[in-house]
């Protein structure tokens, strides 16, 4: 096994404990609740609608502290001591928790969604190309939601990164709304606010369940979102002071 | 130690650049949207021109929702084929000089704005924000007010009875809103289908200032307690007979009784 895999192996440990089981049953069955509530005559929105939500609370919740946390716990000053490039610790650090976030969201939405449906008689309505399609657009937002937390959680301790994180969301969701009513003649307003939130693969989301279509601006946005947050992850964590916050 | 992860953040960086480049360059690109569009104006003089109602696009080209319109729902073969061939496609610049009087005209709220406006300028109905292709089509072809878009101006129908020999029918009402009424009754298919094979239709309102011309040339034929209902002239203009409509909330079995049997009441 090599170091990189022991490291990945040791992260999954330390994230897969029994507060993550608890976190994840409870979600579990408020995902049961969510999608058997579903009466859409679309089985593709069923299955957006109950993962869309889930996916974003469930991979911040594992993205709490994700840097700041192992700086108070002295762990990444333990790693660092040892042959293992600081680059080296966020990737496997932010694949531990893609993976985490992944498998959670799998039993937390997707289970329910394949019961309701199979129970309802309505699996066979779904498109297996499409429904790749959003898984992988889904995995594309649990990254960038990571990158996101990640990067903030070189610069601010604790839980700040997800509480920034929510604020931010709400933030941008009240200028949404003041901008569609008050705003929605002036331009450079309208302009602005459309770059307040990533919001390029959850459109992309919204637009290939709604209408079938792969909107490709909204696609790249979002991987221009993905990057532009990994570039500032990879730059915050070479500018983390470990020796001094860890003792 | 930092300059491999510099050199991730490097890459991510250029990819950051790449993409936001082609995104940008995708979003803002020149629309392929194939409609003819017309200003207001001249749409306005070709739907009276041709009888046929206006489709008015109010929008911006800051407007996300807008270039969306223009991208999925424009470029629509079904969707373009109807407002080329169907209606008379007009499109306001909201920035524009004419996007000022058109907004205050309006009471234009959001972006983009849908219209669609009967060939005298007044606004049969709206839609606001982004549709989809199959909803927008569904909103153009729900249209109870295309019952009425192939029924000619008086003085062609005129014209055409007389090519065709067969009587006009004139649907005779107050106001708009009472057509509104009226609607549902006559988008019935059997009376449809009634009108289409034994008349030429046209209609006329009192509130309309060109209509009520037409009416007073009509004065002396009409009897003197004219309310809303359905008159039949001749191809030669005189009229053959009357129904007068005590409210315009009539059933499609009335019509379909007095228009089929020929009695007159």
């Amino acid at each position: 096994m090599t170091g990189w895999q022991q490291l990945l192996r040791l992260e999954l440990k330390r994230i897969w404990n029994l507060f993550t089981l608890v976190g994840v049953g409870f979600f579990t069955f408020l995902g049961v609740m969510i999608s058997s509530s579903m009466r859409h005559p679309d089985a593709h929105q069923i299955l957006l609608r109950t993962h869309t939500g889930l996916l974003v609370i469930v991979t911040a919740l594992f993205a709490i502290g994700v840097v700041a946390n192992d700086i108070k716990e002295g762990w990444l000053r333990t790693l660092l001591v040892r042959p293992i490039r600081r680059e080296h610790y966020l990737a496997v650090r932010i694949l531990a928790i893609f993976i985490s976030a992944l498998i959670a969201l799998l039993v937390v939405a997707t289970l329910p969604v394949l019961i309701t449906l199979i129970n309802s008689g309505r699996l066979g309505e779904l498109n297996l190309f499409r429904v790749m399609g959003f898984y992988l657009l889904f995995a594309c937002q649990i990254l960038l939601v990571i990158m996101m937390a990640t990067a903030l959680s070189c610069w601010v301790p604790g839980a700040f990164n997800v509480f920034l994180l929510g604020a931010w969301a709400m933030v941008a969701g009240f200028a949404e709304f003041q901008v569609r009513t008050r705003y929605w003649d002036t331009m450079w307003i309208v302009t602005l606010q459309e770059f307040l939130l990533p919001g390029g693969f959850s459109e992309t989301i919204e637009a290939l369940g709604r209408h079938s279509v792969l909107q490709w601006d909204s696609l790249l946005w979002g991987v221009a979102a993905l990057a532009g947050f990994t570039a500032f992850a990879f730059w915050s964590i070479t500018r983390v002071r470990v020796d001094t916050t860890s003792e | 130690m930092h300059q491999r992860a510099m050199s991730i953040g490097r890459i991510a960086l250029y990819i950051w650049i790449a993409a936001s480049l082609a995104g940008a360059f995708i979003e803002y690109r020149p629309s392929p949207s194939r409609v003819v569009w017309l200003s207001l104006e001249a749409a306005q003089e070709k739907a009276q021109r041709e009888n046929k109602y206006i489709y008015l696009d109010v929008y911006a080209a800051w407007c996300a929702p807008c270039r969306q319109m223009d991208k999925l729902v424009f470029t629509n073969d079904s969707v373009r084929m109807m407002l080329n061939t169907r209606l008379v496609p007009a499109r306001v610049n909201i920035d524009d000089t004419t996007g000022g009087r058109v907004r205050s005209r309006f009471n234009i709220q959001a972006l983009p704005t849908s219209l669609i406006l009967y060939p005298d300028g007044i606004e049969a109905k709206r839609v606001v924000g982004f549709q989809d292709a199959s909803s927008f089509l569904q909103w153009l072809e729900d249209t109870s007010f295309s019952v009425f878009s192939s029924w000619q101006v008086f003085d062609s129908a005129r014209e055409t009875a007389q090519r065709t020999n067969r009587p006009i029918l004139v649907l005779l009402l107050r106001t708009r809103a009472d057509l509104d009424q009226v609607r549902r009754v006559f988008g019935g298919g059997k009376i449809q289908d009634l009108i289409r094979s034994r008349y030429v239709p046209s209609l006329l309102l009192y509130e309309s200032e060109t209509d009520r011309r037409i009416l007073d040339t009509l004065r002396t034929q009409l009897p003197e307690t004219a309310g809303a209902g359905l008159l039949i002239f001749h191809g030669d203009g005189s009229l053959q007979r009357h129904i007068w409509l005590t409210t315009p909330a009539v059933s499609e079995d009335f019509l379909l009784r007095q228009l089929g049997d020929g009695s007159s009441s």
